[in-house]
């Protein structure tokens, strides 16, 4: 199963499908969401208190590396599954 | 809280100095920021005003380049000083939508040489506090 069809995901599908229509649900899990321009680095701030009023989750953004992972749904997911 | 700067990105210099009515020689500093791919204008007009920073990315990957193709020459963030980063920091921390971001050390003349700045993603408004400035 894709992981972004848990319904758990399901606000952060319709935070993309809201901006870009439907047919971003075909390739949003093989895309660089920054590189492809999709979402900007304010962007990842509003998916971090998107997540954050969710399902409580504050994402740590002063890491690097937790920074970069906020330009792949995947790599989202996996933040979110630790 | 004092206002120390605010902070305008645009994908070009002449760009941003038209829609803000400004004229190159208004710029007194310029410092290139490599770590975030942005090259920094600062203008003042008098020493009373304050500080507008233009941000410019010079790179496609910048903080900002994203951002100003979308956005045009826009607000992207306000400056407050502060007299303990620290300080600032403990005050947003705990507050729901409030997220710390990357904390820098910058040498801007302007800004009294090399300081401590913090930015803080707050409910949709980037803040950056700088110490001491």
């Amino acid at each position: 199963m894709n992981p972004i069809d848990n319904s758990k995901y399901k606000f952060l599908l319709d935070f993309f499908v809201q901006r870009e229509g439907d047919q971003i649900v075909a390739e949003l899990a093989d895309i660089d969401l920054v590189e492809t321009g999709i979402i900007d680095s304010l962007d990842i701030l509003d998916l971090a208190i998107l997540i954050e009023k969710n399902i409580g989750i504050k994402i740590d953004l002063s890491d690097d590396q937790t920074f970069s992972a906020m330009r792949r749904i995947n790599s989202i997911i996996n933040l979110l599954e630790e | 809280m004092k206002i120390h700067h605010v902070g305008i990105a645009s994908t070009h210099l002449d760009t941003a100095l038209k829609s803000l009515m400004l004229v190159q020689s208004a710029i007194i500093e310029e410092v290139y920021d490599e770590l975030q791919g942005n090259v920094l204008y600062f203008i003042r007009q008098t020493p009373e005003t304050s500080i507008i920073e233009l941000v410019i990315p010079f790179r496609s990957n910048s903080t900002v380049s994203n951002f100003a193709r979308k956005n045009g020459t826009a607000l992207h963030h306000i400056g407050f000083s502060t007299p303990s980063l620290k300080s600032s920091i403990d005050q947003h921390k705990l507050q729901e939508g409030h997220f710390l971001l990357k904390e820098y050390e910058i040498n801007v003349d302007c800004f009294g040489g090399k300081v401590k700045t913090v930015f803080i993603y707050a409910n949709g408004m980037l803040i950056e506090y700088i110490e001491n400035a």
